[in-house]
């Protein structure tokens, strides 16, 4: 399929998130650099390996504040900021996908997307984007609600306004414009704690008002195909396939630009019967049993098929050209994790996919000492044209990751 | 784009201690202290001991507690009169499904395709917790608007515009209408606003379409959405009374979980919801109400966790009927819970009831007698095997592994929801135990958890409880032996002041606990939790909460009366005017 040749291409940031770390003598490359051979874990990514750069010897740092090593890891995958108690646990900053959305997306009809496939917490253990300090925004696990709202609307080409949305939409932009006076008003009647909290009740209705009360615009891009509509059957893995079909579309109709999603959470304790695996291999209790080969070998198996996954979506993401390049290229996915094995954090495995528009250099493994993984949110952000050279707490960031462009 | 949060008008000095690492590289010292609950003689869990065996103080990076108490028990000074200042709410979603039944007659539950709460401590009506993405902000909008929709108008229209003329009854009901969309009388400057959003939509679109915009905006107004509980403007710092109108909601959406009625409406527009009578009769009356089940079951299921056993899978090869009887283990906790709350003049029962609620699949598998259909009957526990909560597969099974028991998981609910204690961080290098099959019992292959000295220091407020419970398997069945050797169902509570805390088995856990002046006080806490929305100050509701505690205690631990002992309490009645 081929989209109509753009100027400047758009770039696009994703996240992906799986949990329980993985087995590094079955995940880690061979040899760095660009001569690598895939491992076991990551074979399935083998049509994309020269898309590909893989990160040894990465750390999620820090491990201050509440919660415990799992909370630390999924709070900081896309934050880098500590758990503050805000009248309960939380992150004390925005996540990487919100401030990139913050800075790219402001027009798009999406400014991000996020996604859940299966089940979470509404904790700091089962969270990875935020808004802002205690602002948690949680991915939608229901393939058919992420439909409805990214795509029943979607105009078809060729096809004019529907009447009855004019003046629907109509009423809603007066209808809104009196609700937001509301808050507004509000403001000088409340403490400065409440205001906070009102205050972002506000900016959230701002953020969604444009493209609730005007017309989307035909969409010119020919790839872009309004997906079915999903059912709600389906089980973890078929959701998984619907969640991937919907984020990739999204990206490539150009409704957002910024997208995350989630597969389980910290501590999952999901079981892979497609797998093979048994009732009682829950993921979790896996992860606290390494001692024992069997154990092992079944979470090989687990990160595997994550690995899969990971390969399902920039297949569907590298099937767009883009004048010469395709989604992918232009795009920066990042696979991440919150920790290494057991509790601790200092080798989480990454992956990133897609050069970010030609920026990043990739085909190879990295293997860094000691690396921390806001480095890598600042070479992201760099690729996408955000010249900052910090991202997140201080103190626990060099700057640009090395050697990646 | 989003301004960090300022630093919250709340001067809280948090009840929890955390365990500070300072570097991950670094081995973990375990070593923290249980801070003292407050200078009231509340009690005071055991402070850890360190390595060398004498009690070691963790370093804060929080301001200490105030009036810690010491061993023994003595009353610190005085405690300061402060109050908690006002906090604003936001609706639940079953707050939300709840007041539009009750607003606007509509039954559809649309709140349920909200994005879920944030939970906190369990609970998931924690204000802070409660903020608006952009998700929720589009439901709320999508939400407002099918609502106004399909309003039937004939419910909410105080007078016929027919009769009336159709701007003196859109005045009428802008009024009446937005009384009860926001729990009290129009401020001038709102109803002068709202009367010309009317005039304006009905010049447009006319009358009817005119009140539903009306609807439309009220309901997506943070007057609508949020409780404010602040009182009358006033002074920051000055300690002000709550209004009667949001004394009405204070009380309505304690124990309903709804807007107020016409007899709470009347009282506080004859602002007759002040003293610590008026509200209690009103309190009583509500919780008297059919109405107050769901929400006490609410509260009762999320301090009990009782959506733990959703996660929980066990072993199909030696839990095969698993699957069938966990509904059941559901009925079976959801039943006794509400019985006890209920019909027991102390609900200490919930701990150590020498009966439960089973039906004949439910008794047959947990060798019960007295059960003969489907129907759930109260049927008599063997009181040297099973008494109250902590005996029933529901709690046994939820806290445990797939495919055996886990006093870590057991023991941590009791020290947790029962004790109220707070635990610090597990280390990075948290050990890895070695496989079942290496060890002779459960109780032997968690052994290490309190010889090393990493570990012991949380371990043992957890794990000396659990082994207590070790009589039962995975799926909560009895057992006298694992893998042939006997079970040592040997325990210790880790509890100070209150003698002797060491037992044998689960009947006398339960027993212990029933009796323990700190699960007394922590129920008093979980029920201040879910009432107000956030956790407990130790400096600004230590007065409250001795209140709570002292009418638990004399009242014989009745339910009833500590939650109308909340309504009575200065944290329920009383805000401080916040910092602008």
């Amino acid at each position: 399929m081929e989209a109509h040749a753009q100027t400047a291409p758009v770039k696009r940031y994703l996240a992906m998130f799986t949990p329980g770390g993985t087995i590094q003598e079955s995940w880690a490359p061979t040899t760095t650099g660009s001569n690598f051979t895939l491992s076991p874990i990551l074979s399935p990514l083998a049509p994309h390996k020269s898309k590909l750069l893989i990160l040894g010897g990465v750390g999620i740092l820090g491990n201050t504040g509440f919660g415990d090593g799992h909370a630390w890891g999924i709070t900081r995958f896309l934050t880098c900021s500590p758990i503050i108690d805000q009248g309960g646990w939380t992150a004390g900053g925005m996540s990487v996908d919100q401030y990139i959305a913050n800075k790219l997306g402001a027009k798009d009809p999406f400014k991000s997307v996020e996604l859940q496939v299966g089940g979470t917490t509404s904790n700091c253990w089962g969270r990875i984007s935020y808004a802002g300090p205690g602002q948690p925004l949680p991915g939608v696990a229901d393939p058919q609600k992420v439909f409805d709202r990214l795509f029943k609307n979607l105009q078809a080409p060729n096809t004019g306004p529907d009447p009855a949305l004019v003046a629907q939409y109509a009423r809603r932009r007066s209808i809104l414009d009196s609700v937001k006076e509301e808050y507004t008003r509000l403001n000088a009647q409340i403490g400065a704690s409440d205001r906070h909290r009102i205050n972002n009740h506000l900016q959230s209705i701002r953020e969604i008002e444009l493209r609730l009360t005007a017309l989307p615009e035909q969409t010119t891009v020919a790839a872009c195909v309004a997906p079915d509509r999903p059912g709600t059957d389906g089980d973890f893995v078929a959701k998984g396939r619907l969640q991937m079909d919907l984020m990739a579309m999204a990206i490539i109709c150009g409704l957002t630009r910024v997208a995350t999603i989630q597969w389980t959470r910290s501590t999952s304790n999901q079981t892979f019967p497609w797998l093979g695996l048994s009732t009682s291999d829950g993921h979790h209790s896996l992860t606290h049993d390494l001692k024992n080969a069997d154990s092992r070998a079944k979470l090989v198996k687990i990160h595997t098929w994550y690995a899969e996954q990971f390969g399902y979506l920039l297949s569907k993401l590298d099937s767009v050209k883009e004048g010469d390049r395709t989604v992918l290229d232009n795009s920066i996915v990042v696979w991440g994790n919150e920790i290494n094995g057991s509790h601790n954090r200092n080798n989480v495995p990454f992956v990133v996919a897609g050069s970010g528009g030609g920026y990043f250099r990739t085909g190879r493994f990295l293997k860094f000492t000691n690396g921390s993984h806001a480095d890598l949110h600042v070479s992201c952000l760099n690729a996408l044209g955000i010249p900052d050279t910090t991202f997140g707490e201080a103190g626990l960031c060099n700057g640009p990751m090395a050697d990646l462009t | 784009m989003q301004t960090p949060n300022p630093t919250t008008a709340v001067s809280k000095t948090p009840m929890r201690r955390v365990q500070r690492l300072t570097g991950y590289r670094e081995t973990a010292v375990l070593a923290f202290a249980l801070l003292a609950l407050g200078c009231e003689g509340l009690s005071v869990l055991e402070a850890s001991r360190g390595p060398s065996g004498g009690p070691v103080a963790a370093p804060t990076d929080k301001d200490e507690t105030p009036g810690h108490t010491p061993p023994g028990g003595e009353e610190g000074p005085p405690p300061p009169h402060a109050i908690a200042p006002a906090l604003a709410r936001r609706l639940t979603r079953t707050e939300y499904n709840n007041t539009v039944r009750d607003l606007l007659g509509d039954t559809s539950n649309v709140a349920d395709e909200f994005a879920v709460e944030e939970e906190v401590l369990g609970f998931d009506n924690f204000a802070h917790a409660l903020t608006v993405s952009p998700l929720l902000a589009e439901q709320l909008v999508t939400a407002a608007e099918r609502l106004a929709t399909t309003a039937l108008l004939e419910k909410i229209l105080p007078c016929d515009p027919e009769a009336l003329g159709e701007a003196e009854c859109g005045a009428e009901f802008v009024r009446h209408f937005g009384t009860r969309a926001f729990r009290r009388p129009l401020q001038e400057e709102e109803r002068a606003r709202m009367e010309q959003l009317f005039e304006t939509s009905r010049a447009t679109w006319g009358f009817d379409a005119a009140v539903r915009v009306v609807v439309q905006v009220m309901l997506q107004s943070p007057q609508f959405l949020y409780r404010f509980e602040g009182g009358p403007a006033g002074t920051p710092g000055e300690r002000v009374a709550l209004t009667s109108y949001e004394m009405a909601s204070a009380l309505s959406y304690l124990f309903w979980g709804t807007m107020p009625d016409k007899t709470l409406f009347e009282a506080a527009a004859a602002d007759a919801l002040q003293t610590p009578e008026q509200i209690a009769t009103q309190a009583r009356r509500l919780l008297a109400d059919p109405r107050a089940k769901k929400t006490v079951s609410h509260f009762a299921a999320q301090w009990l966790k009782l959506k733990m056993l959703d996660l929980a899978t066990k072993d199909p090869q030696n839990h095969p009927d698993f699957p069938v009887l966990r509904p059941l283990m559901h009925q079976e906790v959801e039943t006794f819970i509400d019985h006890v709350i209920w019909n027991e003049p102390s609900m200490l029962r919930l701990l150590d009831a020498d009966y439960s609620f089973m039906n004949k699949a439910l008794a047959d598998a947990y060798d019960a007698t007295g059960a003969t259909g489907d129907a759930f009957v109260k049927v008599r526990l063997d009181t040297t095997k099973r008494r109250g909560l902590l005996t029933q597969p529901a709690f046994l099974s939820a806290e445990a592994l797939a495919n055996a028991s886990s006093p870590i998981h057991r023991g941590k609910f009791v020290f947790t929801q029962l004790l109220c204690g707070q635990l610090g961080s597990p280390p990075d290098e948290a050990a890895d135990l070695g496989a079942a099959e290496a060890f002779t019992t459960t109780r032997e292959r968690f052994a290490e958890h309190s010889t090393n000295p990493t570990c012991a220091g949380c371990h043992r407020l957890m794990d000396p409880i659990g082994f207590g419970l070790e009589h039962f398997d995975a799926v909560g069945r009895y057992r006298a032996t694992e893998n042939g050797h006997p079970i040592d169902a040997t325990g210790d509570l880790p509890i100070l002041d209150e003698g002797d805390t060491s037992f044998d088995g689960a009947p006398e856990l339960a027993t212990r606990l029933a009796a323990s002046r700190t699960v007394h006080e922590c129920i008093a806490r979980q029920w201040f939790r879910f009432g107000m929305g956030r956790e407990e100050d130790t400096a600004a509701d230590a007065h409250s909460l001795r209140r709570m505690y002292e009418v638990f205690e004399s009242s014989g631990h009745s339910a009833q009366e500590l939650m109308i002992a909340l309504t009575q309490t200065d944290a329920f009645r009383f805000r401080t005017v916040p910092a602008p």
